[in-house]
């Protein structure tokens, strides 16, 4: 039976009325109204299916406008109305640490930077009630942690855009993330705590949870390992130094420094083995492993990729709650609808593209390349599966090639192959990974054994790439790239693919 | 019953004792043998640094590395195109700009083919 997938059409005009926003910048009013009156209409024709259809996915377009012009609309008492008068001069704020702390070396002392929700600014007048989030760079060693109330002074300003071709805007990448300014405090400058532990106890269990996992890898491994398996399990990679990440960017395979779909999935698939070790029922089991997938998606800070995968676990793992098949259309595009609904502007993110447009070319590539490159039935096993994996491989690069062409002007032929090689380490690492936080955490006399297991594992991966990234055309730099060339790709990619899709069935029968 | 291990109890058991026995083993390999730890140590060496020619890169390589800005990226290729090429990585340090500390942070990025 063929699946019913509604969700892509709710999504497609949703992501529609986002990007039409985005370019004609509507008035709320305009569009608020516009929604009311197609819902009303949608209400209206209720019985009449067709038309109601048309005015459902309407309304879901002007929806999605309306989210994003609610995102872009700011309170009147929000900072960023006033930091321009601070252009220069030391501004004096009071707020609450709400992310955790980033340390970095900065020559020969250290920078802490973090989140910083402000409460008050200080103005000729005294001080005034303000809103806003706002980054801040403190320089020097200081004692502070989520969910500090402090004052601190130093300089106001917005965030430079460190690229003049605006294919990465730093400052569209903060504002997404609802920054719009940012304050240097310098070594000397004021830092006071006012209070603390006023954050909220979740996030603040999970900051201490991710801090204990830190310290585990630190006491473990080596400072570059240690770097690794932060970006790999918790999500953070500031700190992995410049010569290793581009190892894996010029091989295409810095994918698998970020959480995605392969390690939500070996982490289920850990969480529900070890859950089946205990005497619980089997919807207990999916219940807790569900559970446990959301507290993990948050824990490592709920970046698009991450949703993702934890959305479309969590789909499959309801399936086998409620005895229904799950189709990963829909829930790649539920994951989609939920990630722009919490945040609109997430659409022109960068790692939400790729994290979808790949999953989107998996699922619907996978199974006609696969087809299309075994053609015997009665191949050796060993060989089937490394045929299969090359198959999601160049279906997995036909989808983000288009996009890294754009966004990075490289392109990795070196990619398909390379996969093949670092998805096999990189389960074998998440694995370990985990396996020495446990034993870290509840069995310290066996935390060496994992920690070499991991050391070697993860070395051989780096070499691997290192091998990959000397192969003669591994990657070649492009030229600047318009955008319609890569609408025009995409468009003739699907082309080929149905053309040869169809050739091959014809072939077959 | 206490003899009868369910299949997942089998596997866990199994997968902790093959890396106890395995990382014990490595372990052992590692302390007697601190060369083979080195040779595996890949990612805390100098190896896998992606080193680009002093003498060929362009401004936007130069940029690339750290501590290399736009300015110091241009001293680089004038000092190089009034001595006609590096000779040795050393000279460097004869770049205005380019002091000792620098120098330890770009050296592992750059390398003179023959």
């Amino acid at each position: 039976m063929k699946s019913r997938r509604p969700l892509i059409s709710i999504v497609a005009f949703f992501i529609l009325g986002i990007i039409l926003q985005s370019y004609f910048q509507v008035s709320f009013a305009v569009i608020a109204s516009a929604a009311g009156v197609i819902l009303l209409a949608s209400l209206i024709f209720f019985k009449r299916r067709g038309v109601s259809t048309i005015f459902i996915l309407f309304a879901f377009l002007f929806l999605g406008a309306l989210l994003l012009k609610n995102v872009q609309i700011l309170s009147k008492q929000d900072i960023s109305k006033v930091a321009r008068f601070y252009k220069g001069k030391t501004a004096a704020i009071e707020g609450v640490v709400v992310s955790d702390i980033e340390e970095r070396l900065f020559y020969k002392t250290k920078k802490m930077s973090f989140v910083f929700e402000v409460n008050r600014l200080k103005t000729k007048w005294g001080w005034r009630n303000k809103k806003g989030r706002i980054l801040v760079h403190v320089f020097g060693e200081r004692d502070i942690a989520y969910g500090d109330v402090l004052r601190l002074e130093g300089k106001l300003y917005k965030a430079f855009n460190f690229k003049t071709d605006n294919r990465f805007s730093y400052r569209d990448y903060l504002e997404r993330k609802g920054i719009r300014n940012i304050l240097s405090v310098k070594k000397q400058g004021l830092l006071e705590i006012l209070e603390q532990n006023k954050g909220n106890p979740l996030k603040a269990f999970a900051i201490h949870l991710k801090n204990r996992a830190k310290n585990i890898f630190d006491e473990n491994l080596t400072p570059n390992e240690s770097a690794l398996m932060q970006a790999i399990i918790l999500g953070d990679r500031y700190q992995i130094p410049k010569h290793i990440r581009e190892l894996f960017v010029v091989t295409g395979t810095a994918h698998i420094l970020a959480i995605s779909g392969l390690h939500v999935g070996i982490v289920a698939f850990l969480i529900f083995l070890f859950l089946k070790l205990l005497p619980i029922g089997q919807k207990s089991r999916v219940f807790l492993t569900i559970l446990i997938l959301i507290f993990y998606a948050f824990l490592t800070g709920a970046r698009p990729s991450v949703v993702r995968s934890t959305v479309m676990a969590t789909v499959f793992l309801s399936s086998l709650l409620i005895e229904k098949e799950t189709d990963l259309i829909n829930s790649l595009c539920l994951a989609a609808l939920l990630i722009l609904f919490f945040n609109p502007l997430t659409l022109f993110d960068v790692g939400f593209q790729l994290s979808f447009v790949s999953v989107f070319f998996i699922i619907l590539f996978y199974p006609p390349i696969k087809n299309m490159v075994i053609q015997k039935k009665d191949l050796p096993r060993f060989s089937k599966r490394i045929l299969q994996a090359l198959s999601v491989s160049l279906a997995a690069w036909l989808g983000v090639a288009g996009l890294i062409a754009y966004y990075f002007q490289t392109i990795s032929p070196v990619t398909i192959f390379a996969n093949l090689f670092v998805i096999p380490c990189i389960s074998v690492v998440v694995a370990l990974g985990l396996g020495l936080l446990f034993a870290g955490a509840f069995l310290p006399f066996v935390a060496f054994a994992f920690a070499v297991c991991l050391e070697v594992s993860l070395n051989m991966m780096t070499a691997v790439v290192y091998l990959f990234s000397k192969v003669p055309g591994a990657s070649f730099a492009l030229p600047q790239i318009p955008a319609y060339f890569i609408w025009a790709y995409y468009l003739i990619v699907c082309a080929i693919f149905l053309f040869l899709t169809r050739l091959h069935r014809k072939i077959s029968h | 019953m206490m003899f009868h291990f369910t299949k997942e109890e089998r596997t866990v058991l199994i997968s902790l004792a093959a890396i106890i026995v395995v990382g014990a083993c490595l372990n052992y390999l590692f302390k007697t043998n601190p060369q083979i730890k080195n040779m595996v140590n890949v990612l805390e060496s100098d190896h896998i640094y992606r080193k680009i020619d002093i003498n060929q890169a362009s401004q936007e390589d130069l940029v690339k590395i750290p501590r290399i800005g736009p300015v110091t990226a241009q001293r680089i290729i004038f000092y190089r195109n009034e001595k006609e090429g590096f000779k040795s990585l050393q000279e460097l340090q004869d770049v205005e700009g380019i002091g000792s500390a620098t120098y330890k942070t770009i050296v592992k990025y750059l390398k003179i083919s023959p």
